[in-house]
Formats: C-alpha cells, sequence, structure tokens
C-alpha cells in the first residue's frame, strides 16, 4: 500500500518491512473504530469465521509465527497443545506486560492501533475456541487502558464482539485487566495468578502448562501482543506466503527496539534474519554518537547476554559452521541462540566506550533484585546478594575474589528456579563477568580486603589442614 | 594432615584446633528488650501520615464506587470473584490516592475474601501504595536506558527544586519521598517501556518522554500553573 504516509519525521526507514506498525506513526491516523474500518479493519475476521477453527490454527502453523515475547515458542503448535477431549471453558490472556527492559514495541499497538489487536484476539479466540478473553496490561498504561476499553466498546457495537459477532454463531467478550508494576507478571503461569487475584508467583511447570492448567485451572493460552497481531496479517496473506518473509524457521517481521547510545534510537519493523547489527545500528540507527565508539550490545531485552562489539563466533554445526563477526550477526532467533545470547523480546540496548561494564552491572543488578518475586530462594536471595557486591564493586571496595563470588552466586541460580526469572537474573550477570572481567577486575583491589579477627584465624585453620 | 611421628604422643594433640579469639562479654542483665508498641501485622497495613494526605478525600464508599466495582467484579466467572482484587484495589487507589486499611477491609468484604488475602496483594505489588503522595507523583524510571539517558541527574533535579529529602527513601519498602508541602512527591519506578526515548516520567497518568534534567522545571510548572 502506497498510500499510506507518515508524520514527518517518523518515516519509516527503507530496508523496514512495515505490517505491524503499519499504522503507528501514519499521517491522519487515530484509534476510532471508524479509521480502522476505511482502512479494511475487520475484513479478516469475516474471512476468518468463515474458515473451521483448526483451518485458522494450520494457517497459523504453516505461518511458522514464533512468540514475540521473549521465548520464540511458535505459536501455532502451542495452541494446539489444548488437550482434545477438553471440557472446560478456555481463555485467551493478551500478554501486554511489557516489562522487558529495552523493549517498547507493545506500548506503540496499544497506543495507536488498538483494533489491530482485538482483532488478532477475536481470531485466535476462535482459533482456540475460548468465549472470555483478557487483556493484561500493565499498570504503567494507564491512558492505553483508557483506549483499548473504548474500543472494545465500539466494537461490541458493531457487532465485532459480544453475542453471535456477525452472525457466526460465535460470541467472544474481551475485557481489559490492569496489572500493578510487577515484572514477573510478564512471566504466563506469574500473570495466570495475578489475574485470579493472588501475588504472581509463577507456578511449576509441570503440571500447570497453561494450556491444560492455566487460568481457574482451565485451558488458557497467553500470547503477547505483537503475537496477537501477526495472526490477522496471516490470514491476509495466507500462511504459506507469510512464511516467505524472513528466513527460514523464522519467518515474518518483528520490531526490534533500539535504545542506549546511539544517534537515532527508535523501532523498526523488519524482517527476522534480514538485518545484521551492522545494518541496524549504523544504517539505520545511524551509527554512535559523536566520537565515540560501540563497545557492547544486548541484543534481546536486558535478561539477554551481552555481546561484545570486537567478538566473533562460530555459527552452524559440522560443515556449515561459519565465523561471524558480531558486526555481520542477522538478528534472529536461531543464531543470536547459537551465538550464546536470545532475540528474546526484541529490545536492542547499545552501549558506547564511554559507559563503564560496572555500572551496566549494577543497575542491572538492582532491577533484578527489585523484581524477583521472592518464591525460590535461589533468586530471593541470589538477586540482592548480586546487587550488594555489584555495590561494592561499583564503589570500588571490591577485592578480586568479589567477582569469583559473583560468579559463583549466578550459576547457582540459574537453572534452579520456578520460573525464568532465574535464568533473567543470572545471565546478563554471568556474561558480563565471562566478556569484560578484566574491566570489570581494574575496579577491584587487593587492599580492600578485609578479614576480620575470626575469619583470619578460620583461614589460617583451613590452610594448616589442607 | 601429618602421619604420627611418635606412639607416645596422644591423638588430641595431633589434631589440629580452630583458635577462636574469645568475643566480648556481653553483660545479659544490662539488655534491655523493647517490644514493638505494634505488631508486624499492623505495621503493613497502616498508612503512615505524609504531608500529601490533604489532596485526597478520606476513604468512604460512594454509589459511584460501588457500581465502578460491581462492574469490575462482573467482568469474571461468578464463583472467581477474587480476581477483581487488582481492579477494585486500583479503583481505590485512583479516587482516594492511596490504599488505606479501612479501604483493604472493604474490598476484602467485596469479594468475600479474608483481608489478608487483600494485603498481600497490597504490600506486594509496586504499583500500590499504601501512603499518600503529593498531588503531583511523579515517578522517574531508572532502568538501565533511562539511566543511560540520565534519570539519576533528573531526579536530583527534581528533588532540588520541589525540596524533597531521598534520603529516607528505599526502593523496596517505602519509594515514595513526598515534598514538605505536599504538593509533589517522586518515586523511581522500574522500566516504563519507553527505552527509545529515554530519560522518561509519568506524572499521575500522564506519560511525558525526553525529560532531560534541565526540563525538570518546565515540566512541574506546567502543572502547578494548570
Amino acid at each position: 500500500m502506497s498510500d499510506i504516509t507518515y508524520l514527518p519525521g517518523k518515516e519509516p526507514h527503507q530496508r523496514e518491512h512495515r505490517l505491524i506498525f503499519q499504522n503507528v506513526d501514519r499521517k491522519g491516523w487515530n484509534t476510532s473504530l471508524k479509521c480502522y474500518l476505511d482502512n479494511g479493519g475487520y475484513e479478516m475476521l469475516r474471512k476468518g469465521l468463515s474458515m473451521a477453527p483448526k483451518d485458522v490454527i494450520e494457517e497459523v502453523k504453516i505461518s511458522g509465527l514464533r512468540g514475540r515475547g521473549g521465548a520464540g515458542f511458535p505459536t501455532g503448535i502451542k495452541w494446539g497443545f489444548i488437550p482434545p477431549n477438553n471440557e472446560k471453558p478456555v481463555y485467551l490472556i493478551c500478554n501486554c506486560d511489557e516489562s522487558e527492559p529495552g523493549t517498547f514495541k507493545d506500548r506503540y499497538i496499544v497506543h495507536q492501533d488498538p483494533h489491530q489487536l482485538i482483532e488478532g484476539m477475536i481470531l485466535s479466540a476462535w482459533a482456540v475456541g475460548a468465549h472470555t478473553a483478557y487483556i493484561y496490561i500493565r499498570e504503567e498504561f494507564p491512558e492505553a487502558a483508557i483506549t483499548l476499553e473504548k474500543a472494545i466498546k465500539e466494537a461490541k457495537k458493531e457487532g465485532f464482539l459480544g453475542e453471535n459477532i456477525l452472525n457466526s454463531g460465535f460470541d467472544l467478550e474481551i475485557y481489559v485487566h490492569r496489572g500493578a508494576a510487577a515484572y514477573i507478571c510478564g512471566e504466563e503461569t506469574g500473570l495466570i495468578e495475578s489475574l485470579e487475584g493472588k501475588r504472581p508467583y509463577p507456578r511449576i511447570k509441570p503440571p500447570y502448562f497453561p494450556a491444560a492448567m492455566g487460568l481457574y485451572m482451565c485451558p488458557t493460552i497467553v500470547n503477547n501482543v505483537e503475537s496477537l497481531c501477526h495472526v490477522v496479517h496471516i490470514l491476509r496473506m495466507g500462511g504459506s506466503e507469510y512464511v516467505k518473509l524472513g528466513t527460514p524457521r523464522n519467518s515474518g517481521t518483528r520490531i526490534l527496539c533500539v535504545s542506549g547510545d546511539v544517534q537515532k534510537p527508535g523501532y523498526f519493523e523488519v524482517e527476522v534474519g534480514k538485518v545484521t547489527f551492522r545494518e541496524l545500528l549504523y544504517d539505520m540507527c545511524g551509527g554512535p554518537k559523536d566520537g565515540r565508539e560501540f563497545k557492547a550490545v544486548i541484543p534481546g531485552g536486558s535478561s539477554s547476554k551481552i555481546l561484545r562489539c570486537d567478538e566473533s563466533f562460530s555459527i552452524g554445526r559440522g560443515d556449515d559452521a561459519q565465523q561471524l563477526d558480531f558486526w555481520d550477526l542477522p538478528l534472529d532467533f536461531d543464531t543470536l541462540a547459537a551465538a550464546g545470547s536470545m532475540a528474546g523480546s526484541g529490545g536492542v540496548i547499545v552501549m558506547d566506550d564511554s559507559r563503564r561494564m560496572s555500572w551496566v552491572l549494577n543497575n542491572i543488578t538492582h532491577f533484578y533484585a527489585h523484581e524477583s518475586c521472592g518464591q525460590c530462594t535461589p533468586c530471593r536471595e541470589g538477586s540482592t546478594w548480586m546487587r550488594k557486591v555489584s555495590d561494592r564493586i561499583e564503589d570500588g571496595k571490591a577485592t578480586p575474589e568479589d567477582l569469583k563470588t559473583l560468579e559463583e552466586i549466578a550459576y547457582q541460580i540459574d537453572g534452579k528456579t520456578v520460573c525464568a526469572f532465574g535464568e533473567a537474573s543470572a545471565w546478563p550477570v554471568e556474561a558480563m563477568i565471562d566478556k569484560f572481567r578484566s574491566e570489570l577486575l581494574e575496579q577491584t583491589s587487593e587492599d580492600n580486603n578485609y578479614r576480620s579477627e575470626e575469619r583470619q584465624a578460620q583461614e589460617e585453620f583451613l590452610a594448616s589442614v589442607r | 594432615m601429618s602421619a604420627p611421628t611418635e606412639a607416645s604422643e596422644t591423638l588430641d594433640e595431633q589434631i589440629p584446633r580452630l583458635v577462636v579469639p574469645t568475643p566480648t562479654k556481653i553483660d545479659r542483665a544490662q539488655v534491655v528488650y523493647v517490644r514493638p508498641k505494634i505488631s508486624v501485622l499492623e505495621q503493613n497495613v497502616r498508612s503512615p501520615f505524609t504531608a500529601g494526605v490533604k489532596n485526597f478525600p478520606t476513604f468512604e464508599v460512594t454509589p459511584a464506587l460501588t457500581k465502578k466495582a460491581n462492574e469490575r467484579i462482573a467482568q469474571y466467572p461468578e464463583n472467581q470473584k477474587r480476581s477483581a482484587v487488582l481492579p477494585l484495589l486500583h479503583e481505590v487507589q485512583h479516587r482516594f490516592g492511596f490504599i488505606s486499611p479501612e479501604s483493604i477491609e472493604w474490598v476484602a468484604e467485596k469479594l468475600d475474601i479474608s483481608p489478608i488475602k487483600v494485603l498481600e496483594v497490597v504490600t506486594f505489588y509496586p504499583g500500590f501504595r499504601q501512603k499518600a503522595p503529593g498531588k503531583f507523583h511523579v515517578r522517574v524510571c531508572r532502568t538501565l536506558s533511562c539511566a543511560m539517558g540520565g534519570s539519576e541527574e533528573l531526579m536530583e533535579k527534581l528533588c532540588e527544586i520541589t525540596g524533597i529529602d531521598r534520603s529516607q527513601s528505599d526502593g523496596h519498602k517505602d519509594p515514595i519521598a513526598v515534598s514538605p508541602c505536599g504538593t509533589y512527591s517522586v518515586e523511581f519506578a522500574e522500566c516504563l517501556a519507553s527505552c527509545g526515548t529515554a530519560p522518561v516520567c509519568l506524572v499521575n497518568d500522564d506519560f511525558h518522554e525526553g525529560i532531560s534534567a534541565d526540563k525538570a522545571e518546565a515540566l512541574l510548572s506546567s502543572y502547578t500553573n494548570s
């Protein structure tokens, strides 16, 4: 569609391929239903409702759509997990908790294009057989909650929601549920607990896979805002056409959010795997700030492992293996996983050579210590310990041994908690120490090595028995 | 450990012992145990007084609140009323500024659950506050991208303009600091999800992006003058 014009200064880069963000920053665009209908809105709903639900699921499976919330799990397969002999009600939840530091894509969808999300949700609910859907929106989006509720009301008036949608006999109600500023609510089982009105302590999997035992112990599908919006475009293009976008096994488009030390931070919707770090950071974001050089990049939200800009990676197995510099890495799920990090939620945080890594580490550990829900001991205690040790490093009161302590704590959290928060808090610390050890060591000193008399006696004793 | 050399040595002498310096003696008679005046539960329920109290009406059950609460409760299945805890608390906080002990009782009664189940939610979520903020409550993002964009400086500037003393607030238990006049309050929030336009802040329900420290004055005066 070439007749779309954007607000001055907000035009998409030529490398972008806009599907989801087609209407973001568009000239003359507003959140009303009329505006959406004038631009072909809710057409796909008619098409979708004329198809059998299993055909919609099949279409999404063919498209190869992978969840855009962080884990990159195939959406169609997730939908197929609902037990076939299920007699309980099925729920659909839209995860709009967007709390991963560095990610800000959902903000623009819910603020500027709420009807796209609602259409995607109706289609998804039709596919999985849900008659009640909730949008779990984070507390920090008060305006978006109002926008969405208004949009739902409008859609209901026109018969796109409520009973007997477009005379298909399908009923659906969508409700907005506001969270209360807790990061852990982005975890799907934590989110479900929160929706049930409890503290968002994540549930252990197995057995509590949401598709079998989710909200009120009924089958529940939890999808990210962006994933649900993609469903509309998959039906429009057809799964087999959609899969041609991007690269094999990493189909479609995704929104990359760049923040930090670049000339032009912002959001870019690109085909998955078609853009490398060099193109993203130099061509699209205008390179580093004046007189600076890029130092490190966090590729997928603050939980992903940091990458050095001077690293090189061996990607692929056996004969296919190839050596790639950091700058030539494409930003797709599989390559970033092979490089030891993850594509996560698409939040790219860039740091230049003016940043001290101890400061970055300190900021990140403060975040995770604040947001740990406190259910599992390794994470609750460990995240606070990591914060304390990183405080010492930042204040210049640490000994070289503290780095070892920090690393040990991180490895003891990793994989020993109910939910993925454990990894999320440990991975950045592990990677930061691994890749910037010498820089962090410079901030430590043997002079800080204070030992109490008891400790000295203990150490002498231990040395004598060894 | 070295092997025994002489048979005459007793076993006791061969084993090295940990020699710990004797700690200073504490005279037990001098130790006075002070029982706290209020219990831990009461400490968690109460709303400490702040200068911001004058900005908000005291909690009362108004017909408008009841109507809105019933609407929210209807969003959830009949036997799952507990789900409405968060929406109801939001309604209370929106109208009365903070969550008071009376409002916790009211929410519990409304949903047929025990008050402790409401309290556990209130104390967990950073989005609920138990003391009155200022008329204009500023939440500054402190997470990585915003910190790189200068949110620390913004916070310092805000405190300087409004005369707020943040030295007593700690990020976890008591993050809100209120100005002596009660008009402003500040708080460091975790990621507000607009990292591309750092540093960002929320003033009450309005979102502001790209607020560097030099724009702090203009931001506050836009509220005071309106």
